[in-house]
């Protein structure tokens, strides 16, 4: 017997609503775009139900719906928008410095410059990187998913996946350290 | 070949420590809390749920006899818990298991943390009776929060061990206990080892606590971790 779409739904993929919010919520600028953006997600996995084969992973596959998603999305926007990069909005991180675990000498370790931003300013910072790193970062280092999963999802190979984390993770470092050095300037 | 593809990440990077660093400090990215509520509103609305429940579906000439057998199966379970458990309560494996899912996916409410020292004393602000959480080595501890299992302190925190998230809860051991399970002998330990649904736990009983380990590792993996532990 054929399995009820809507007890399909909320069973099998519903669970996973909250991942899809947070990442929506990291790769929108604003929270309603990140609303938009979960709920039209939510509702094409509904309306597609039957592409999704029980027993495979569901988190896996409603992340792809919400790659093609925002993938539209971003054409839309690009198509009235002109030719905005993605990588140009202003970044103004958040008042107040948090550099005092930092040593008398001035030194501190990754995790200690990275501890001292606040999850807003690390979310702020992905903002800034291209699309395509936003998403490997997302899907690696934030949701935890091994490369080859990730690369299901980004529909690339594998080694493009370990290659687009590596770059990503720097590129991250060359926009925090400075403002990290920054700060303890200023203090 | 792209640009992606010429970069070899298998060669060593002299700033590995900050690949590291990085891919942990986005790992807690995971634990941030989500409001759902409008969205659940909204989706709701454009799929209602089924109104079906179960006792729709029981006629109602048979409701009698439902009820009848469902008043016995409380009566009887209590009489055994009184007679049984003497105030220790069994470790549900489904619902532990449940439990470090909703973690892992941000479900639950959790307060960010770095180190267990600091959970210990988040979980203490929240219940001065919760259970001390021993102290774990060289793995990134990522949030903590309180359960309360059959009206039993649970201390849960949610560590990251090599990018996988391992959940470890700790309850006195004088209301928990583990349930009937196949046991491994480790150093004169025994550990309950239980699977579901891929999801490995072990549960012991060390100091006077009540362990479960659980995470999507191998058990001898979960083993090593708990043998790790200090008290």
């Amino acid at each position: 017997m054929k399995a009820d779409p809507t007890q399909r739904f909320y069973a099998e993929v519903w669970p996973h609503a909250p991942e899809v919010q947070r990442l929506a919520n990291i790769l929108c600028q604003d929270p309603p775009a990140a609303e938009d953006l979960a709920q039209e997600v939510m509702l094409k996995a509904f309306r597609f139900i039957d592409r999704f084969k029980p027993g495979t992973d569901a988190k896996k596959w409603l992340f792809a719906v919400l790659r093609n998603c925002r993938t539209d999305r971003l054409r839309i926007e690009q198509r009235t928008a002109g030719h905005e990069q993605l990588s140009d909005f202003d970044w103004e991180p958040e008042a107040p410095p948090v550099v005092e675990e930092f040593s008398s000498d001035g030194t501190a370790t990754p995790e200690q410059v990275l501890e001292a931003f606040s999850d807003r300013e690390i979310i702020a910072a992905l903002q800034r990187l291209p699309e395509e790193i936003r998403w490997t970062l997302l899907l690696v280092d934030v949701q935890g998913m091994d490369h080859a999963n990730a690369a299901e999802v980004l529909d690339v190979p594998v080694g493009t996946v370990k290659s687009r984390a590596h770059r990503g993770r720097n590129m991250l470092r060359e926009i925090l350290r400075p403002v990290a050095a920054r700060r303890q300037y200023d203090k | 070949m792209t640009n992606d593809e010429l970069q070899k990440p298998d060669i060593p990077d002299p700033d590995q420590d900050w690949q590291n660093a990085v891919k942990r400090r986005l790992t807690k990215l995971r634990t941030m809390p989500v409001e759902l509520s409008a969205l659940q509103a909204k989706v709701n609305a454009a799929i209602p749920r089924q109104r079906r429940s179960v006792i729709a579906r029981i006629s109602t000439s048979r409701m009698a006899e439902v009820i009848a057998a469902g008043f016995i199966l409380v009566v009887v379970s209590l009489g055994l818990m009184f007679i049984f458990s003497g105030g220790v309560v069994v470790a549900s494996v489904q619902d532990f298991a449940q439990f470090h899912e909703d973690l892992v996916a941000g479900r639950v409410h959790a307060v960010q943390v770095t180190t267990i020292d600091a959970a210990n004393k988040a979980l203490a602000a929240q219940d001065s009776l919760s259970p001390q959480l021993p102290e774990v080595p060289s793995e990134h501890v990522m949030a903590c929060c309180m359960n309360s299992v059959k009206g039993k302190r649970v201390a849960c925190v949610l560590i990251d061990q090599g990018g996988t998230p391992i959940t470890l809860t700790v309850a006195n051991a004088a209301d928990m206990k583990s349930p009937a399970s196949p046991t491994v002998q480790r150093n004169g330990v025994a550990y309950h080892v239980h699977t579901v649904n891929g999801l490995n736990m072990v549960m012991v009983e060390r100091h006077g606590r009540w362990i479960c380990v659980m995470g999507r590792l191998p058990s001898q993996r979960l083993m090593d971790l708990t043998d790790q532990l200090q008290f």
